[in-house]
């Protein structure tokens, strides 16, 4: 008998566990002690609020939060060169290693032997490189050797392998009618077109070289309305749903189980640069002093937020405290005066939020009472993502971002660059502090909260454990008899 | 079988779980309280005056008090010694040490304030406990293959070569050594008398002899050397010194050597192993379960700080009755708890997956 153990990147589901014990996550967990050996079969039923154009890493989309619903369903068909596992550590996925030079600029990724796509095609250097090539754009030539991947970027590229583990950087191949294998656990056997119902399936790769996974199929069910979401779950019509913050408490007090990820999403406010009424820095400290943090976080995000005063939330960063968030009324009044902007402003401000998204609707709401409340008029605008709304220019938007990854600096650099501010070199914590604090004390984003990513799960689903910055693994989980308790079987 | 692989994996990563619950807090304080210095270091550094310095320390992390305090300790020691004079609340230099945390790494700030000026130093310190896995895309990895089972207990066990087409299958008994010529199949058993008879857990190995057709056994109290060819006891020694001739060939060095300091946490029998991938100081531990239960393998490195683990853990389908790494051949005697019989592994120890 010989037995090897090689790195695996997606079936450490109790290894999940363990993190989420030893790091406190939040999530509700299944019984640790239950010693209840995984079962094959069995269709999971999964209900989202987002819905994507195709699981297709070239087709990525731009919205955040649909980004990262494209990183949750194309996580089911393909696979990366480099994984995380449950500590954020980068490890071998399709490639089993890799090197680069003194300056970063040329990788090697040695590919895994013996990897197939769903098709049954081969995975070789050549489709590889093919597909990296597409995604990471001309800025770099990726080309193929024997048995390894060679990416040549001009510049040099330290970050390179941290990015390939995540976001769109998934291997596929281009089939003949122009959809995509995979290698990843599962394949998808029907996709919804444009203007049909929003229901896709996935059926199980049975040749995926990790493992095949537990479950025979997933039925994922995209578009629908968030606030019915937690009655997908209640009324049996699905067995995960992704919870919006502000239903999560509610879902469980009627008894549906819940799992929540540490905080992951960021709500801020961003200012026009270009908006003569937002130009003074003191006046937009004075609008960061006025609001009321704690009651977005406990009462509209029902305790799925923590208040913000950093970008990154201290599970992330580890230097949050360093930047606490401050309510101050009466210096906010004093900077309103020093402003010469005390009562003295005609016309409100504008603040925008995505029209389609009712908690960011909420959190504007309460922004716009906490400035009235100094004697600042605010004129709430829904606007929907691509901008089509006619409306009056914004003065001040509230954005609503996913943090890519849990790396501390990948995570504050892709931050930074969609907020339009600087990020430099963020390799110490010293530069990745400074670089928050030059963000900050400009107060050209005013962070409010930081909110989890949660789900419920129905009474049939074993092993949900998810990382600790969000997402799914669904090759891990399976379907035991449903409990009376709502609770996995014992 | 696949899903089979998926099961397996959960099993290995309760054991970090194990692991992780059974810390103790002096297996990291050594190299907490040097990253304390080596902060104490860089504050005296960001200092704008070293005297009337106030210090105030907050534990925001999950270090137990225990350890905050020495580190605590530590730090005001080395900012003493960097000539700081340290004052009591109320200083015009006031230095806040936080220490926090990240999801990988102990996060500490020194937030330094004299007056309206302000200055922030951090610092990033391993938690060293919780890298248990290989962190690099070279991890270790081991392999076991199983060469002999049967129902007898064994001590020890190796398939030698002696060239030529000659090999040996042996077998270290609680009562002697049962050698198997692989080529004829014929069996000769050795008994040696032990002090073990009585011994519910006896113990004792094999040394592979350098020319391929002798081998040495170690059964308390005896070290002998036995012929393979002839089947025959050549030489016989107390390993106490108490009777037989002299030992040849520089006896008793003989035992597998386990590494100074306790096991990792949550591990119990740990010998060292010549190193693979360029690495030192690196050693084998197995679980630290009772023979009721499964156990496994895993490599570790010595570090300053304290042991890392380097590769996977390898599963055996029962508790690990003993383990042995000399003669550069690692092996493992397991008894398989589904049969009941003992089964013997040659290991192997390699660099990458």
């Amino acid at each position: 008998m010989k037995r090897t153990v090689c790195p695996f990147p997606a079936g450490h589901s109790l290894a999940a566990l363990a993190a989420l014990l030893a790091f406190g996550a939040s999530a509700s967990l299944p019984n640790a002690a239950a010693s209840t050996r995984p079962q094959t079969g069995g269709t999971l039923r999964v209900q989202i609020s987002e819905r994507i154009p195709a699981p297709d890493p070239r087709q990525w989309p731009s919205a955040p939060a649909q980004a990262a619903a494209a990183q949750r369903i194309d996580a089911l068909v393909f696979d990366r060169l480099a994984r995380l596992d449950e500590h954020g550590t980068i490890q071998p996925a399709l490639a089993i290693s890799w090197q680069h030079d003194a300056f970063s600029k040329r990788w090697q990724f040695r590919l895994r032997d013996g990897v197939k796509f769903s098709d049954g095609s081969p995975l070789t250097p050549p489709i590889a490189a093919m597909a990296l090539q597409q995604l990471l754009g001309v800025s770099v030539d990726v080309s193929a050797t024997s048995d390894s991947v060679v990416i040549q970027a001009e510049h040099p590229t330290p970050d390179l392998l941290a990015e390939l583990a995540t976001g769109r950087y998934f291997i596929f191949h281009s089939l003949e009618d122009n959809s995509l294998a995979g290698t990843g656990p599962f394949r998808v056997a029907e996709w919804p077109s444009a203007e049909g119902s929003a229901k896709a399936t996935f059926v199980a790769n049975e040749s995926c070289w990790a493992g095949r996974p537990f479950l025979d199929k997933i039925e994922l069910m995209m578009g629908v309305d968030p606030q019915q979401l937690a009655n997908a779950i209640s009324f049996g019509q699905a067995d995960v749903v992704e919870l919006p913050a502000s239903q999560v408490r509610r879902a469980a007090q009627r008894g549906v189980r819940t799992a929540s990820s540490d905080p992951v999403e960021l709500f801020a406010l961003l200012f026009e640069p270009s908006r003569p009424a937002v130009q003074d820095a003191r006046f937009r400290q004075a609008i960061s002093l006025s609001i009321d943090r704690a009651s977005i976080a406990d009462v509209i995000l029902q305790k799925q937020g923590v208040p913000a005063g950093g970008l990154l939330p201290n599970w992330i960063s580890g230097y949050a405290h360093l930047f606490p968030p401050t309510s101050d009324l009466p210096r906010a009044k004093d900077l309103l005066a020093a402003s010469g902007r005390e009562f003295s402003r005609p016309m409100p401000l504008v603040l925008f939020y995505d029209s389609g998204d009712a908690e960011a609707r909420a959190v504007a709401d309460r922004v716009a009472v906490n400035l009235r409340e100094v004697g600042i008029m605010v004129q709430v605008s829904g606007q929907t993502p691509d901008g089509k709304t006619k409306a009056p220019a914004a003065d001040l938007r509230l954005v609503r971002h996913r943090l890519a990854a849990p790396d501390p600096a990948a995570a504050l650099s892709e931050l930074l660059n969609s907020l339009g501010e600087p990020a430099a070199d963020l390799e110490a914590p010293e530069q990745m502090y400074a670089a928050e604090r030059a963000a900050l004390d400009a107060f050209r984003v005013v962070p409010l909260v930081h909110v989890t990513e949660s789900y419920g799960l129905g009474p049939q689903v074993r092993d949900w454990m998810a990382p600790r910055w969000g997402g799914w693994r669904l090759e891990d989980v399976w379907l035991g008899p449903p409990s009376p308790g709502g609770g996995p079987a014992q | 079988m696949m899903v089979s692989d998926r099961s397996t994996r959960s099993r290995q990563a309760m054991l970090f779980l194990l692991v992780l619950l059974g810390i103790p807090s002096s297996a990291r304080a050594a190299s907490l309280e040097d990253s304390a210095r080596e902060f104490a270091r860089k504050i005296a550094a960001a200092l704008p005056a070293r005297d009337n310095v106030s210090c105030e320390f907050r534990n925001a992390s999950s270090l137990r008090p225990g350890e905050a305090a020495r580190i605590e300790q530590a730090f005001q020691s080395q900012l003493q010694e960097q000539g700081v004079r340290i004052a009591a609340s109320g200083a015009p230099v006031a230095v806040l040490v936080t220490l926090s945390e990240n999801f990988t790494n102990f996060i500490w700030t020194g937030e330094i304030r004299q007056g309206e000026a302000s200055r922030v130093v951090l610092m990033a310190v391993e938690r060293v406990l919780e890298n248990r896995a290989a962190p690099s895309a070279m991890p270790v990895t081991i392999q076991s293959e199983k060469f002999w089972e049967g129902p007898e207990r064994i001590l020890d066990a190796g398939d030698i070569s002696g060239g030529a087409s000659k090999s040996w299958l042996v077998l270290l008994l609680p009562d002697g050594l049962r050698i198997q010529n692989q080529q004829t199949g014929s069996v000769s058993t050795i008994e040696v008398a032990s002090n073990q008879s009585a011994n519910r857990d006896p113990w004792g190995n094999l040394d592979f002899g350098p020319t391929g057709n002798t081998v040495r056994f170690f059964l308390s109290p005896r070290i002998c050397t036995v012929n393979l060819e002839t089947a025959g006891l050549d030489v016989c020694s107390s390993a106490e010194g108490s009777a037989g001739p002299p030992v040849p060939n520089g006896f008793p060095v003989m035992f597998d050597v386990a590494p100074a300091g306790p096991p990792p946490p949550g591990k119990g029998t740990v010998i060292e192993i010549s190193s693979v991938c360029g690495g030192a100081d690196q050693f084998l531990a197995t679980g630290a379960r009772d023979y009721t239960q499964t156990d496994s393998l895993q490599v570790f490195k010595k570090e300053t700080s304290g042991p890392i683990a380097i590769s996977a853990e390898l599963d055996f389908p029962g508790p690990i009755m003993a383990l042995h790494a000399l003669s550069g051949m690692p092996r493992a005697v397991v008894r398989n708890l589904t049969t009941g019989n003992y089964e013997a592994y040659r290991l192997s120890i390699s660099c990458g997956p």
